[in-house]
């Protein structure tokens, strides 16, 4: 296990009665490195992001997070790590503004956060649409906020489960620009997606899961 | 072979095909709605049986037999308080009540018809019929029968209950089954009668609903349906207010189609039917301008939330009535300092500002009542009985925060606040909500009470605690987070209550079979709650 890397995937194994889902999977993921994430569909992706979220629990394995293992050490891992999943999920009573200030306050990091929240809401077009409440926007919107929801936040790692699914052009050139600066800052990003050309420029890995088991992890040139 | 693809020039419908689609349509939809019924009498209408048939002709034989039966008995119930206005003919009284179950019914309806679109569509009806271009007067007339029905089927057996209730106080009594014919058809007779008023104010009611749907937003949206409300209060106040019910020879005759035990003036009848005619036209006047999606925007959730509730999808249609409750947007109120586990106390005040109502103030009351049952109940095993419904009514008030929190996994682990942090943010304003108004009840009462046992009041917070901590205990042993990914959140009832109830018992257990106790019991029942929190840890 590379304890110095912001992820550190080991061995990690996953079954759903008889069926194998993930067989051991190995990975590094180093501070400021974007990882993606291919496979064709049940290829395990989403598995995969489960349990480095820790929403589900490995069958062998171990995960660490910026050096702190996920299943002895919840509480920092959530500290540091953020997972978007591809349809997020909401609270029903809270606006769009309620479920960022919300997020930020939990991690205790209010500090700046008005503008912190209407600059990220301004840039990705959903201020004008704050006050609303998430059931009524649209799914684009929906996964935007939803983004808007893990940035709000300090965090090391994150993990982005298909992000570019339903956002128009516009916004993903901005998810790209966001996510660019998030690595230069020294997050590691590990994006499962589809499309081929989305964050290719700033690629510094490609993991590949191949019913199950990894094809191949290697560093691409960026 | 292009011209097929363009719409045919000339004015629509050219043909009878869109109606008979329509009617198509609506026959399978009305259909559906019956086999519905029928299934909650265990009928199977898809078996074509002969053992089936006669189930059904048994149903009917057996509903019809039990329904009058029921009437019957009433009836003698209803002659007793007849009884009591000796000042009062029977015939008056039983035309004011008629007349005033009409006019209440007319104003609930023609309320609820200017508040949603009387034309109630589905989500499914909206992508696939309201975009068609179908004849609207035809849409509306046809879609007028089912609802009126529906309506029409708990007013009937009322009216009838009135005509038997006058055939009880005029008909001599002992002798009833000398007079059976004459009692059926007064009963019958005035149901028969009733019907021509329900149907006209019914069109009425989706007469000035069509009006307002067209005009939604605009001023006079409402005018309409407000003279008819007027109309039908003023009707009404002269009805209840009026000592004796002489009405002016130019209008009593007309009014007199709603008098029991009577022949039918067919003057009156006729003018009657001539209004109900008129009052259609009118509907069809207005639904030239009927906009069938105008409509579907408005009923479309309402459809749902009633769809869902009657398949027993209790979540599924309290969340679609709280969005309709919430509306589209609101102003930001959350806690600007809260930060931390604070954070979710902030979101749970929140959540329940935006959801507290009505149904929310009847339910403190009713977990209050229990409470106060749980105090004043004479013996022991009372005592526990009642601290059982207790911790099974409060399951669903105590956890409802809770459980939406466990069923958002993803949400959850964006914060690295600990479960036992956000089990307490969760817990704690219903917690206080229903000890403060539990509290207020049962101290009233019990000071009301002489004798009542008032110091058991002190067990009740310690009570509360351990049944609000058990039920979080449960839920969170159960939930597990793979399945809750499955968008599955178990709901152990059964154990929740049983485990419950039985750390909240403890108490009353030691005051009743260890002589001298209040202390020890005090005491215990604050050891269950602190042993419970330990265990949350």
């Amino acid at each position: 296990m590379d304890e110095t890397a912001a992820l550190s995937v080991k061995n990690l194994s996953k079954a759903y009665g008889s069926r194998k889902v993930l067989e051991d999977i190995s990975f590094n993921l180093e501070p400021g490195q974007l990882a993606i994430l291919r496979g064709p569909n049940g290829s395990g992706k989403t598995t995969l992001l489960n349990c480095i979220s820790g929403l589900i629990m490995p069958d062998e394995g171990s995960i660490l997070v910026a050096g702190h293992d996920l299943h002895r050490q919840d509480q920092e891992v959530r500290r540091h790590l953020v997972f978007i999943p591809d349809v997020p999920r909401f609270y029903l009573e809270l606006t769009a503004y309620e479920h960022l200030h919300f997020i930020a306050a939990a991690n205790d990091s209010l500090d700046g956060f008005p503008q912190r929240a209407e600059q990220l809401m301004r840039r990705f077009e959903l201020w004008d649409a704050r006050d609303v409440f998430p059931h009524h926007y649209s799914r684009g919107m929906r996964l935007k906020l939803g983004l808007l929801m893990g940035f709000i936040r300090p965090s090391s790692v994150l993990l982005l489960d298909e992000p570019s699914s339903a956002i128009d052009a516009a916004g993903v050139v901005l998810l790209e620009e966001e996510l660019s600066q998030r690595k230069a800052a020294g997050q590691a990003i590990l994006v499962s997606s589809h499309d081929l050309r989305f964050c290719q420029n700033i690629t510094d890995k490609l993991i590949t899961l191949h019913a199950g088991e990894l094809e191949y992890a290697n560093s691409t040139a960026a | 072979m292009q011209t097929a693809l363009l719409p045919k020039p000339g004015p629509y419908p050219l043909s009878n095909a869109p109606r008979a689609a329509l009617n198509r349509l609506r026959s399978r939809q009305e259909e559906s709605e019956l086999r519905l019924l029928l299934s909650f009498t265990a009928y199977d209408s898809l078996d074509q049986s002969t053992a089936n048939r006669i189930y059904l002709v048994y149903l009917i034989l057996y509903l019809a037999v039990m329904g009058l039966g029921a009437l019957l008995w009433m009836a003698q119930g209803g002659a007793v308080i007849f009884s009591l206005f000796p000042g009062f003919q029977a015939q008056v009284l039983a035309v004011r009540l008629s007349a005033i179950l009409l006019l209440g019914m007319a104003l609930f309806q023609t309320i609820h018809a200017l508040r949603l679109s009387p034309l109630a569509f589905s989500d499914d009806d909206r992508y696939q019929l309201c975009l068609q271009p179908l004849p609207s007067v035809l849409m509306v007339l046809r879609w007028f029968l089912m609802p009126w029905l529906k309506a029409l089927l708990p007013s009937l057996p009322l009216f009838i209950l009135i005509g038997f209730v006058y055939a009880e106080s005029i008909l001599p009594a002992g002798e009833l089954s000398s007079h059976i014919l004459q009692y059926f058809s007064i009963g019958l007779g005035l149901g028969l009668k009733a019907l021509p008023w329900q149907l006209l104010f019914y069109i009425l009611a989706w007469a000035a609903g069509l009006f307002a749907l067209q005009r939604r937003g605009r001023r006079v949206s409402w005018l309409p349906g407000m003279l008819l409300l007027a109309l039908l209060l003023t009707a009404g106040i002269i009805i209840v207010f009026t000592p004796q019910l002489v009405l002016p020879p130019s209008i009593g005759w007309f009014l007199s189609t709603l008098l029991p035990g009577t022949p039918f003036d067919g003057r009156a009848v006729l003018a009657l039917l001539l209004l109900i005619a008129g009052s259609f036209l009118l509907l069809a006047y207005l639904a030239r301008q009927f906009i069938p999606l105008r409509a579907a925007e408005e009923s479309a959730a309402e459809t749902a939330i009633k769809e869902l509730s009657r398949m027993g999808f209790t979540s599924a249609a309290a969340s679609l009535k709280a969005h309709k409750r919430l509306g589209i947007a609101r102003a930001s109120r959350f806690s600007p300092t809260a930060s931390g586990w604070r954070a979710y106390l902030a979101k749970a005040w929140l959540r329940t500002r935006r959801s507290f109502g009505f149904a929310q103030v009847l339910d403190l009351g009713r977990l209050g009542l229990i409470a106060l049952g749980v105090v004043l109940a004479p013996s022991i095993w009372l005592r526990v009985l009642a601290v059982l419904f207790w911790s099974n009514a409060l399951r669903s008030f105590a956890l409802n925060a809770l459980r939406t929190d466990l069923s958002q996994p993803h949400l959850s682990r964006l914060t690295p606040v600990p479960m036992r942090a956000v089990v307490l943010a969760d817990l704690l304003i219903p917690f206080g909500l229903n000890l403060l108004s539990s509290l207020a009840l049962v101290l009233t009462f019990t000071f009301l009470l002489p004798g009542a046992q008032t110091w058991l009041v002190l067990l009740l917070p310690g009570m509360l605690a351990s049944i609000y901590l058990t039920s979080a205990l449960v839920l969170l042993i159960r939930a597990k987070t793979s399945a809750v990914l499955q968008g599955t959140l178990p709901d152990p009832a059964l154990q929740t209550t049983l485990l419950a109830a039985l750390a909240a018992s403890i108490p009353l257990l030691l005051v009743e079979f260890v002589p001298a106790s209040i202390i020890p019991a005090f005491l215990a029942s604050l050891l269950v709650p602190g042993l419970l929190w330990y265990q949350l840890l």
